[in-house]
């Protein structure tokens, strides 16, 4: 009766993933006009902080910082944060508590891989009506910041940048995960939601915390979720290049490692609700 | 070797009780008070190839339990259990991709899309080859008639439609083993009817094995050849229909209606009592019509769930 077995797992997942990453594309591209409101949002906030750091730099604040490299970082910030973003969490905790995970543990694929999927295919979506947005404040704004003319420089901190967005999903289905214990994770989402930002310099640049956190902010996890690939991109990495990519894929595995552990120990627990 | 084989198969899960009001939930948030349901208790269980079962109970059972672990959904608490071979709750490509679960109250297709788009992704997930891939499709097509709605997106299908076309990217990949849980709940006469003539029609000609949870005594009665009956996670009974019938609700239903008084009379009788009662029923005025039947399932479960 089975037609074929042959092909080996990643090779079957990856094939998966394009068809999954092809529907979400599809299907994202309905939504579009939410989405566009969505990246609205994603720029104003930063301008706003701009704007205040600028007038507060003019009423003679001194910043450990210069008002370029805080120009640059508040123009950048908002397709740093949206590609970097996950929703995962929500959704599977949902799955969890309502049953519907049954319909991907039932088929011969990753649980995950629809959930990756269709990160990636809403942040093409997402990217291709946010960069206009970016480009037409970059224009308006554009003799008082700089970007760098290195290319290696853009590479590595595209690289950092993956890596920083894999992060984010681990941590989500870490969080989602919690599900399979807790009826209701809504408060620790409500929680990252609050942290997570602050610490990964998606609000404010880590520079700019007050002097006795510097130490820590440069070691803590959600630096490389935001922070870090703009630290790469605008040549400011606190603490040293080399240091600071050894951090970060330090932290991808202790992601990696907790994110598979927390799953495997929940689906252990998992009571399939409703049918 | 059975298809599948279940030795003291049991099933518990923990949930905490919330107390009642304002206080109990201050309390709960201290000290919770965790209980342990046995769910399915100690279930022993074989499946041969091409087989047909339907597994009955009140709602609570454990029938959905059980099919729940038979299709690695969820890990036994303890006990034995090997489907075609394999340990379900590992969850291998050898194991999934000889199985096919059908849940009628959760879709497993993709809403914004046509089936034809979520066959296409069953092709990668099942990693078919594109002729076979085709050729299976063709065969679904017709057989449940879907050429009119195959490349309409699900979100604009009416529930009977939706249903034949989850059986059809259910099924692409030519399962050996196929799990129904209420696959005609809501459904009206014509698309339960034209659901069931599928079913038969893959349990017959391709020796699909299909285990069935419903709560509809018609599918059940047109198509399982055996019936396992579970109440409070045990094996209540496991037999053909007409042993379940027998044993439960033994006695004949006798439906006559005479030309005069006293017009349509039923009786029910024993067994070994019917050929006397048709005879003195004769006797008594000039009949127009004769019924003699077992009970139905219906009669049956319902005697069942009361018990």
């Amino acid at each position: 009766m089975i037609i074929n077995i042959g092909r080996p797992r990643l090779l079957r997942q990856v094939r998966v993933f394009g068809k999954l990453f092809a529907l979400n594309l599809s299907t994202s591209f309905t939504y579009r006009g939410e989405m566009f409101l969505w990246q609205v949002g994603n720029v104003m906030v930063p301008l706003i902080s701009l704007f205040v750091w600028q007038a507060a730099i003019a009423s003679g604040a001194q910043l450990p910082t210069t008002p370029r490299y805080l120009t640059a970082y508040f123009v950048l910030i908002s397709i740093v944060n949206m590609l970097t973003n996950s929703w995962t969490a929500f959704y599977l905790a949902e799955q969890i508590r309502d049953g519907s995970l049954n319909r991907y543990l039932c088929r011969a694929t990753s649980t995950h891989v629809d959930a990756l999927a269709n990160n990636a295919g809403e942040k093409v979506v997402k990217l291709i009506l946010l960069v206009p947005m970016v480009v037409v404040l970059a224009a308006a704004l554009g003799d008082r910041f700089d970007l760098p003319d290195q290319l290696w420089r853009w590479l590595l901190a595209f690289g950092c940048l993956i890596v920083a967005a894999v992060m984010t999903w681990l941590l989500d289905v870490m969080i989602g995960s919690l599900a399979f214990w807790f009826a209701d994770v809504n408060g620790f989402l409500r929680a990252s939601e609050v942290i997570v930002p602050l610490l990964s310099g998606a609000v404010i640049p880590l520079a700019l915390l007050p002097d006795a956190l510097h130490g820590l902010s440069q070691v803590q996890p959600f630096r490389f979720l935001v922070s870090f690939p703009l630290e790469v991109l605008l040549g400011e990495v606190q603490g040293g290049l080399l240091v600071g990519l050894g951090w970060q894929l330090g932290w991808l595995l202790v992601f990696a490692v907790a994110a598979r552990l927390v799953w495997r120990l929940g689906i252990r627990t998992y009571s399939g609700a409703g049918a | 070797m059975p298809v599948i084989s279940a030795r003291g198969l049991t099933k518990t899960y923990r949930f905490h009780r919330s107390r009642a009001g304002l206080g109990g939930a201050l309390i709960d948030l201290f000290r919770r008070r965790h209980e342990e349901r046995l769910a399915v208790d100690d279930l022993d269980l074989t499946i041969d190839e091409g087989e047909f079962v339907g597994l009955l109970g009140r709602n609570g059972a454990g029938k959905t339990t059980t099919l729940k672990m038979f299709s690695g959904l969820l890990r036994p608490t303890a006990g034995e259990l090997s489907v075609l071979g394999h340990q379900p709750a590992r969850r291998e490509f050898g194991f999934l991709s000889r199985i096919a679960v059908v849940l009628g109250s959760k879709s497993m297709l993709w809403w914004d899309v046509s089936t034809r788009a979520s066959l296409d992704l069953h092709q990668a997930i099942y990693d078919l080859p594109r002729p076979a891939f085709r050729h299976s499709v063709d065969q679904l097509v017709d057989l449940l008639e879907l050429s009119d709605v195959i490349d309409v997106p699900v979100r604009q299908l009416s529930l009977g439609q939706r249903m034949k076309c989850e059986l059809a990217v259910a099924l692409v990949h030519r399962p050996q083993l196929l799990f129904l849980d209420e696959p005609t709940i809501g459904l009206d006469v014509v698309s339960k009817a034209a659901v069931r003539r599928f079913l038969a029609t893959i349990n017959a000609e391709y020796r699909i094995t299909v285990l069935l949870t419903s709560h509809d005594m018609d599918d059940v009665s047109e198509l399982c050849r055996r019936l396992v009956l579970i109440d409070q996670g045990g094996l209540r009974f496991d037999g053909t229909p007409a042993e379940l019938i027998r044993q439960t609700r033994p006695r004949k239903r006798i439906t006559l209606s005479y030309a005069g008084p006293p017009g349509q009379i039923e009786l029910e009788v024993d067994r070994e009592d019917a050929q006397r009662v048709l005879a003195e029923a004769a006797g008594r005025g000039e009949l127009l019509d004769l019924e003699v039947r077992d009970a139905d399932l219906d009669d049956v479960m319902q005697a069942v769930m009361q018990s």
